[in-house]
Order: structure tokens, then sequence, then C-alpha cells
């Protein structure tokens, strides 16, 4: 090591605080007058910044000081914390899952519970659907519309007790089993068409009255004969 | 037969003086501290301020803070720790301050001279000397000035520095180490 690599390890010594130089730089620095005198100044130096910080810092406390402080506590009594704030953070942050939870439940959207009750349905043999056009003619909740695909019809289903006054647009009776063949019927069937807008539209009530239907009569066929007259 | 009980409202005296004796503990448990630790946050404080009356108005407002706070503190044995720090802030905010206004009010007349670098050992020796500990001491990192005071503190182990500051006892010498250093250096 040269004189610069040993006056580095002097200043390292000093800045930790080392009591005592190490044995090799204190054989160095016995024999190198430059580094001893470098020691000797960063030695007095050191000391300055100890005597200096310490006189800095550790000066009589003012006796005013705890009085005046005294004084002040009382002007301002410890504040109330807030009621809320003095509970455990988990149980505060449990409760507001639960509420949200609870929230979410009682406003979830109307799909989900017709979705539900389209399974139970099923198993009845009949469900009650409700075509609407578009966004204008439908009244019920436009939550529970759902679109067909390829199409902007509609398909709304109600529960089969729901109230009449609930559901306004006209119903369609679709057997279960029938429900796919129906969608596609309806998906199929141009927008506006004559079919699709009967079944959209209410009946009216003055004409809705029963048909009489005559029975199917099968008029008698005449047979003629395949044989060609004078064949044989 | 029903027999019917009147009772009194829930909310009663009982709560209201529950809530006064939990008042009177918490404020026994400040003044304890306070007792403790009003030299500490006033030699912080004068440590940054280097001025009687500003340091004493610092520790007044650390102290104060520390009160108005003092219901959130989970564990007492980290008051001195939390109060050293906001004794801190304050003072380094009001010694900027002050710096700003220094220096709004002399530049017109900054001085370009700088002395002779002298050597470490007549730098020591001179008046001049504490002077340019201060100044120092100002230009050093928040933390390293933080410890440097702390460790000057009569009375204060490098353990209970380490206590206050809430870091392991190898990081508090290293900082202080490195802080030495660079005050030395700026000194030499």
């Amino acid at each position: 090591m040269n004189c610069k690599q040993y006056q580095e390890k002097i200043l390292d010594s000093l800045a930790a605080g080392a009591a005592n130089l190490s044995p090799e730089i204190a054989a160095h620095q016995n024999s190198c007058t430059l580094c001893a005198e470098f020691y000797q100044a960063h030695q007095r130096l050191f000391h300055g910044i100890d005597t200096g910080l310490q006189s800095l810092v550790n000066q009589p406390v003012p006796p005013s000081l705890l009085p005046t402080v005294r004084a002040r506590l009382d002007e301002n009594p410890m504040p109330q914390r807030a009621w809320f704030l003095s509970w455990n953070p988990v149980a505060v942050a449990a409760l507001a899952i639960l509420a949200v939870a609870v929230s979410y439940a009682l406003h979830r959207p109307h799909s989900s519970v017709n979705s539900g009750q389209i399974a139970s349905t099923s198993q009845q043999h009949s469900t009650t659907a409700q075509v609407v056009r578009d966004k204008t003619t439908m009244q019920a909740d436009p939550k529970a519309a759902s679109v067909l695909p390829g199409t902007n019809h509609k398909v709304v289903v109600a529960p089969r007790n729901a109230p009449a006054s609930s559901v306004d647009v006209p119903e369609v009776i679709v057997l279960a089993e029938e429900r796919q063949a129906f969608a596609k019927f309806i998906a199929d069937a141009p927008v506006g068409g004559p079919v699709v807008l009967a079944m959209a539209q209410p009946a009216n009530p003055e004409s809705d009255e029963p048909i009489d239907i005559a029975l199917l009569r099968i008029e008698p066929l005449e047979v003629q004969s395949m044989d060609v007259p004078g064949g044989e | 037969m029903q027999e019917l009980v009147l009772t009194q409202p829930v909310r009663s005296l009982e709560a209201d003086s529950a809530r006064e004796i939990a008042r009177s503990q918490k404020h026994r448990a400040f003044e304890s501290c306070l007792a403790e630790c009003d030299p500490l946050a006033f030699r912080i404080a004068q440590g940054v301020l280097r001025n009687v009356a500003d340091a004493e108005d610092v520790a007044q407002e650390a102290l104060l803070r520390a009160y108005q706070k003092f219901d959130r503190l989970q564990e007492l044995t980290r008051f001195r720790g939390w109060l050293v720090r906001v004794t801190f802030r304050l003072a380094l905010d009001r010694w900027r301050s002050m710096k700003r206004r220094e220096r709004r009010e002399t530049e017109w007349a900054a001085p370009e001279w700088r002395l002779a670098a002298p050597t470490a050992e007549q730098i020591a020796d001179s008046n001049a000397f504490q002077a340019r500990l201060e100044q120092a001491l100002d230009e050093l990192p928040e933390k390293s000035r933080l410890v440097l005071l702390l460790a000057a503190i009569q009375g204060y182990t490098l353990d209970e520095v380490a206590t206050i500051l809430g870091a392991p006892v190898g990081t508090v010498k290293s900082r202080l180490f490195h802080a030495r250093k660079a005050l030395a250096e700026k000194l030499r």
C-alpha cells in the first residue's frame, strides 16, 4: 500500500470512531512522518466535529418549555377518536364486504332470476315468452330481454305466475321442447314481416273473438281407372 | 300475568364516565412520555435550527402534535421515534423557510469570495470551525444529519439511536460512519 491508501484507511478508522489504529497502519505511521501528521490532524478534526456536534445539541433545555407545552395541552384537549376508528379494521372491512354483498343481492339484474326460472319452468313443459321487436316496443324490464343470435329480435321470458299488470306486451306460449325451434323461427323471420308483427302486437279486444273453424270436409274423389281403354 | 319493567335508556352516564377514565389514563401516559421526551424534541430541533427560541417553538409544536395524535399510537415504546421524526420534519421545514427568507434578504449583496482552503488542523483550531461545521451539516442528507444529531445527544447509545430510528444497529453504525466521513471531507 502507498501513503494515499494508508491515509484513506486512517480516515475510515477515525470516521468509524475506532479507538486505535490497526497494527499495520500504526506501524506505517510510525515510519512515515507524512501519514503520522495526517493522522494527528484528522484526529483533531474528528475531535472537533464531535465536540462541535455535542455542543450544538446538548444545550440546556429552556425551563419554560414544559410549562408552555402543558398550558397548550390544556387549551387543546385530546381529541376524541371517531367511533368507527376505534373499531378493529378487520371488523370494519368485513362489515363493508357484507354490506356490498347484501346490496348486490338486492339489486342484482333480473336476467339471472329469470334464467333460473327458465330452468325450473322447462320441467313444466311450457314457457311464457314475449316477443319484442325493438326497444321502443319493449315495455318489460330490458335487462330481462335476450337477443336472438343474428337478429335484433328479443325474447323476453316472463315467469308464468307474473302478474298481468307487469307484462303489457303480447305473449306467445311456447312449449319447452319447441322453444329452440321457435327462437330459430323468430330469428329467420323478416323484420317487420306480417307474421312477426302480428305476434308482437296485442290483439284487438273487439275483434278477438273465437273463430269457428269449420270441420274438415273431404270431398269424394273420383278415381279413374288406369286402364287405357282398348289397350289389349 | 305479565310484569312490565321500565328501564333506563342504554346511553347512560356509565359510558361517559368510562370514556372520561380512558381519556385521563391516556393523558397520564402522555404526561409520562412528555417528561421523558421533551429534552429530546428540543435537542433535535436545536441541532437543526441552532437557535434556542426557534428550537423551543418547534419542540412545543411537535409535542402538541404528538399529543393530538397520541390516541393512534399503538405501542408506547415507539413514542420517542415518532416524536423525533415529527420534530425533525418540523425543524427542517422551518429551517428551509428561514433559509429562503435569508436568501431573499441578502440576495443583492451575496458575497462571491471564498476563503482559501485551510488545513484540517487550522480548521479545527479556528474560531470559524463551528460555523463551518454547521454549514457542512446543513449540506448532508437528512438521514445522515439525523443520525449525527441523535448520536451526539448526551446519554444516547447507538442501541438507543437504533431503537428511536427503528433501524438495526448495523445500519445506524454504517450511516454514522458515512456521515462522519462526509462531514470530515467537507471540512478538510
